[in-house]
This record gives C-alpha cells, structure tokens and sequence, in this order.
C-alpha cells in the first residue's frame, strides 16, 4: 500500500486541520463500528445537518480517523455529526483524503474534521499527532530515498550487468567464431587425411562420398597400395562425433596406414590397432571399420570386419546382392583390450562386381515418422541400381535416402565407398602374363611416375640378389620402356595411363608395359649404329633395351613390351 | 642434376645425377648455348658424376654435338662411367663424338691440340 499525494500534502501542512479540538481514531471495521451514515441529522444545538455520520463508541488519544471509503468521492467536503457517547454531538466538516491499496483502487479515506462552529480547529492532540505522522512520513520518505537510492543503484547495476553482458555476448561471439574457425581447420584436416585422388588401380575403379552432418565427424577411409600390390580399402566410424571423434579417427588412420603396409592379414592389423588404440585411449570412444585386401589380378578380397555395417556386394552376373559378414569386436574400446577377436573371410569376385562400403549413418537416417533408412533399402537401391556406374550408383543411393528422409536433417555424416571389380584376364592377356604369374601391377600417367615403379622393381630384384651391373641395366631398360610408353605411346597425354606388370623371381625378372597409344613397328626401327643414324638425336632407347636384356617381345599391334632378365645369364649381346 | 661451369681458355660443363628429366635438358642446352655465344670453341661435358643418363639425354649430346661442330667448335664427353658409359658405346656416341676417359687423356688431348 502506499499513501496517496494528497495525504501526504495535507498531513506535511497542518494549516488546513489544525485548530479541531478533535480525537482522530484509526478507524478499522474490525475494531469499530459506526452507527452509519445518515441521510440527515438534528444536532442537539438544532443545527440541521444532512449525511451525518455517528460513531457509536468512545474515541481514543492519538487515533487517526480512518473511515472505509465507500460511495463518497474523495476529496468532497462532506457535513458529518460526530458524537462521542455521553457527550453532545458536534458538527463538523471533512475532508476526505483516499487510500490507495496496491492494487490501484481507493480502498479507505482519510477524514480530516473541522468544528464549524466554532472555527477554532487547534489542537494539540492532534499536532502532536500530526508530529508523529510527520515523523513517520520523514522516515517514510526516507525509506523512499533509500529505495529511490536503491533504485540508481539497481539501475547502474543494470547498466553495469548489461555492459557486462553484452562484452560477454561479444566474447562469447569471438570465442564462437575462433570455434568456427578451429572447426575449418580440424575440417580441413580430416579432409586432407582422406584420400585426395583416389588411386588409380588398373583393374578396379573407385568412387566415394563423404555427406557430413556436421564440420567434423568420425568418419575415415583410406585405399592403399599394400607393398604386394594388392589393395588395402578401409573404412571406419568413430563413435560421437565432433572434434574428439575426429581426432581419434585422425590417430587410427595413421595406425591402420601404419600396419597396413606392414602387415597383410585384416584380422591381424585390427588386433594391432586395437591394441595400440586401447592402450592410449582414455575416453569411452572406440570405432567401428572394415579392411578388405584385394589382390587386382586374382579378384580376391580377405576381410575383417570390427562390428561395423556390412559392406554390400552386387554381384553383376547373378543381378543379386549379398553382404560381407566376418564378425569381429570394435576397436578401441579398453574394456576389449585383451578379448577382442576379429575374424577373417575370402570373397572371390567376378569381373564388373560393386563392392559398396558405407558408414551407419546412411542407413541410420531417419524420415519424419522417425524410421531409419536401414539396410533392407540400402540393399534394394543397391541391387536397382548395381548396373549403373559407380559415380551413378552412389548418387542413385544418395537420392533414394534423401526421398526416404523427407527433407528430415541427417543426425550424423556418412561415408560411401564403392569398388568396381575389372576383368582381370582382359588385363593378363593384353600384358602377356597369365593369372598364375600372379604379377604385380602398377600405372603411370606421367614421366614423373616412373621412379617410383622403377624403385619397386630394382628393390625386388636387390632382395633376390641380382647382381648390381644388372639391376643397373634394368633401370635404363624400365625407363627407356616407360619413357617410350608415355612419351611416343601416349603422347605426353596424362589422361592416358601406361600399364607396367612385373614379376621378380629368384631366377629371372619379367616386365612388360603397355600404353594406350597405337602401336609401332619394332622391327622397322633404324638401327642407330648405322652411319646415317649416329647424329640423329633419337632411335636408341629401344635398341639399348634389346641389348640389355635376354628376351624382349611385342605384340602384334606393337603397343606392348615384354622382357625377361635370367639371374646369372650372362648377356650375349653386350660385354 | 647440377650442372656447374667453368670458363678457362675451354668451357666445361660438369653434370651430377640424373640426365633423364626435360628440365635438366633445357638447362644444360642452355649452358652449351651461353658457351657458344661467349666464343668458347671446345666445350667438354664432363659425366663422370652422372649416374644415369636416358637415350633422350643421349640424343641430346648428339644435337649439342653438332650444334657445337656447325660452331666450329669440338664437344667432347669426359669420363663417362658404369652405365652411363655403357650406353654411350652401346647406342654409337662413341663412333661420332671424342670420348676422354682420364684426366691424363685430356691433358694430353688439350696440349696437342693447342
């Protein structure tokens, strides 16, 4: 409750009440009763009054009189007849002054009553009491002060909370974008452990997908070039996402690169990652993946999978699809340190085969009534759509998800990676090797290939002990080969690949290349040891290949090369 | 591959490594070239720290060696080694373009021809 501004004026101004030789009561109805309001009144004076109030009790010192306020305007000076019992009544006239309750209407008045009579209103009673409310108003003021204080204060607080508030905001929002930008960066870099290009394998195609649902996720897979030239495909999920997921994703990445090119058993390399991982690992995250070693030439993949989803095959004679079980725990996970146990199986593929590896957040996506995509629909996409291309295949199975989803955000990224199977025996043939050679395969684009393959070779035939003058003529016939296979075959054309096979063994060393060119006639080549040749400023590379080594061979349509080099022969045609 | 030059009263041109790459074919054509237009009339491509030369790096020396000769200058390969040295002889370079295989060899090569 608070009091309204005319009370306080009239109390701080005692001119206007004083002089009453009056006892004002706190008039409460739970305290007093009145004899009630009268229309009109006689005084004993014979004074005729109209709405004349009688207070039925007798008054006390010091009281103030309340009155409830009912159907009198406040402020309205009204003529009252104001007896005490026992005593004559007086008439007087009042002031009437509201009492605002706190809910904004007038819930008492505040009478103040002057002697019309007599006109002398002074009072001492009432001064002091007047005093005494002044006192209580000063202090009540007071109060207001402090509250009016309190209120600065409070607003500076606001002011203060507010600034500080929106400095927080902004760092906030500066942490928020160095977050953002973190998350670039740790974007970039799980990028960036992907594979980039993915590799060029003469007897398999590749394609992938990468669908992120958010700036990082635990999602991998890597193709590697196993040291027998057979070809490591890996995918793995990391359970959670964000940054710890990519960071444990980025460790085992880098670990499985590390086996795999050590180690050609799946089941092995998972017991070792798994290992490694659980040993350094604190936190409760562990993975999921799949390693399949596929050797190109056989078209056989040995697999192991660690509790992730199966990858799907589609076999492309049959029209039908099938899955890779090999069941195996995840990795990772401390509590499996020492049990793990990981299985491993043999798939044999036939020509035009599609193998899809995938991540479960492909099937795990969810339409609107909140069903997952799952596997069952994966598969029929995959048997509908089998005979497409790969790149096809893989946008059919996107397209097909997104209609399930019903525009329904993913919940977590997913990862597709799909394998075309080659025809290996088109390839053998044409190379003049045969399935059982079991030769290892590699490809060049560019002049800039060659070293590594030569390396490869000349290691090989170092690890047979192949004496170093012969390891040395192998390298000028392996570049004088690739050399002409790029350069005259292919025409410098990158797009274009050269095919180089070679099998190393104790006794003898076997390569062929062959180039996507048209071909040339070895047996028209001039002889550059003629005299109308020695200045040309080509011609030999051939000519230096036939006299190194022990057998050179063509085929008819002269795009491929094939020589053998017998361990201990000694060559014939050179010192 | 490295080619470092010396100019004396001959110019030398010594190649290290690999002669197989495009790169290296341009610059060392390039250094033959500043030769020539310097005056220099015999030029000695000294290959006895190149390990591997290509029949393309072959059928370079034979381009330079006429260029030089249309100069009226003299190339002459020195100290070719292991396979190097091999193609070389096996390809015919030896049967158009003077071989020095010593120190001593061109020492006395240089003096009798001065």
């Amino acid at each position: 409750m608070h009091f309204a501004p005319e009370l306080v004026h009239a109390i701080s101004n005692p001119a206007c009440i004083v002089g009453f030789d009056l006892t004002i009561l706190q008039a409460n109805d739970s305290f007093y009763t009145f004899a009630g309001l009268k229309k009109s009144a006689v005084c004993e004076n014979g004074l005729h009054l109209d709405n004349c109030l009688v207070l039925n009790h007798p008054w006390q010192d010091d009281d103030l009189i309340l009155l409830p306020f009912r159907k009198k305007k406040p402020g309205l000076q009204n003529n009252v007849i104001i007896r005490n019992p026992g005593q004559s009544a007086i008439s007087a006239s009042i002031q009437s002054i509201p009492l605002i309750g706190e809910s904004g209407t007038v819930e008492k008045a505040l009478l103040i009553i002057r002697d019309r009579e007599s006109g002398n209103y002074k009072s001492e009673q009432i001064l002091k009491l007047i005093d005494r409310q002044e006192e209580k108003l000063k202090q009540l003021d007071e109060s207001s002060e402090e509250v009016s204080l309190s209120t600065n204060q409070l607003q500076m607080l606001i002011t203060k909370q507010h600034k500080q508030l929106i400095e927080a905001n902004q760092t906030l929002q500066q942490v928020k974008e160095e977050m953002n930008e973190e998350l670039d960066m740790a974007m970039n870099v799980q990028t960036s452990l992907m594979p980039n290009e993915l590799p060029d394998f003469t007897n398999i195609t590749i394609s992938s997908i990468y669908i992120p649902a958010g700036k990082v996720g635990g999602d991998f897979y890597d193709i590697i070039n196993t040291q027998t030239q057979k070809i490591a495909i890996l995918i793995f999920d990391v359970s959670g996402h964000g940054v710890p997921a990519a960071l444990i994703g980025a460790t085992a990445k880098m670990l499985f690169a590390h086996y795999i090119e050590t180690l050609e058993s799946p089941a092995t390399i998972f017991s070792e990652v798994n290992l490694k991982l659980c040993s350094f690992l604190k936190t409760d995250h562990y993975l999921t993946a799949f390693l399949g070693i596929l050797d190109p030439i056989q078209n056989k993949m040995v697999y192991s999978r660690a509790g992730h989803v199966k990858p799907i095959v589609y076999h492309a004679k049959q029209k039908k699809v099938s899955t890779l079980d090999a069941r195996g725990s995840f990795i990772g996970h401390s509590a499996l340190a020492q049990i793990a146990e990981y299985r491993e199986d043999t798939i044999q593929f036939a020509p035009d085969d599609k193998i899809l590896f995938y991540t479960d957040g492909l099937t795990e996506g969810n339409n609107r009534n909140n069903e997952l995509y799952g596997k069952d629909r994966l598969m029929k996409a995959v048997k509908k759509f089998g005979e497409l291309p790969l790149r096809e295949v893989l946008n059919k199975i996107i397209e097909d998800q997104n209609r399930f989803r019903q525009e329904v955000e993913l919940r977590d990224d997913f990862t597709m990676l799909c394998i075309q199977i080659g025809d290996s025996e088109h390839l053998l043939k044409e190379s003049g090797f045969t399935k059982e050679d079991a030769p290892n395969i590699l490809i060049i684009h560019k002049l800039s290939d060659i070293e590594k393959v030569c390396s490869l070779i000349l290691k090989a035939m170092d690890n047979f002990g192949f004496p170093d003058k012969d390891i040395k003529r192998m390298k000028v016939c392996i570049f004088e080969m690739a050399i002409n296979a790029v350069v005259h075959g292919n025409r410098n054309n990158s797009n274009k690949k050269a095919l180089i096979l070679y099998k190393v063994l104790p006794h003898m060393v076997t390569i062929s290349v062959v180039d996507d060119g048209d071909g040339y006639d070895h047996a028209a080549l001039p002889n550059p040891l003629d005299n109308e040749n020695l200045l040309k400023d080509h011609g030999r590379g051939v000519y230096i290949v036939k006299t190194y080594m022990d057998e050179v061979h063509f085929n008819k349509k002269g795009n491929r090369i094939l020589v053998k080099k017998f361990h201990g022969k000694s060559n014939t045609k050179w010192k | 591959m490295n080619i470092v030059q010396e100019s004396e009263s001959h110019g030398t041109i010594q190649m290290i490594g690999q002669f197989w790459e495009r790169k290296d074919f341009v610059l060392f054509h390039e250094q033959v070239q500043a030769l020539l237009e310097k005056g220099v009339v015999r030029i000695i491509v000294d290959l006895s720290r190149v390990t591997f030369i290509s029949s393309q790096g072959l059928g370079l020396l034979v381009k330079v060696f006429s260029e030089v000769k249309e100069n009226k200058g003299e190339l002459l390969l020195f100290k070719p080694t292991g396979c190097v040295g091999e193609v070389i002889e096996i390809s015919g370079l030896d049967l158009s373009m003077k071989i020095i295989s010593s120190d001593k060899e061109l020492a006395s090569y240089t003096a009798q021809e001065e």
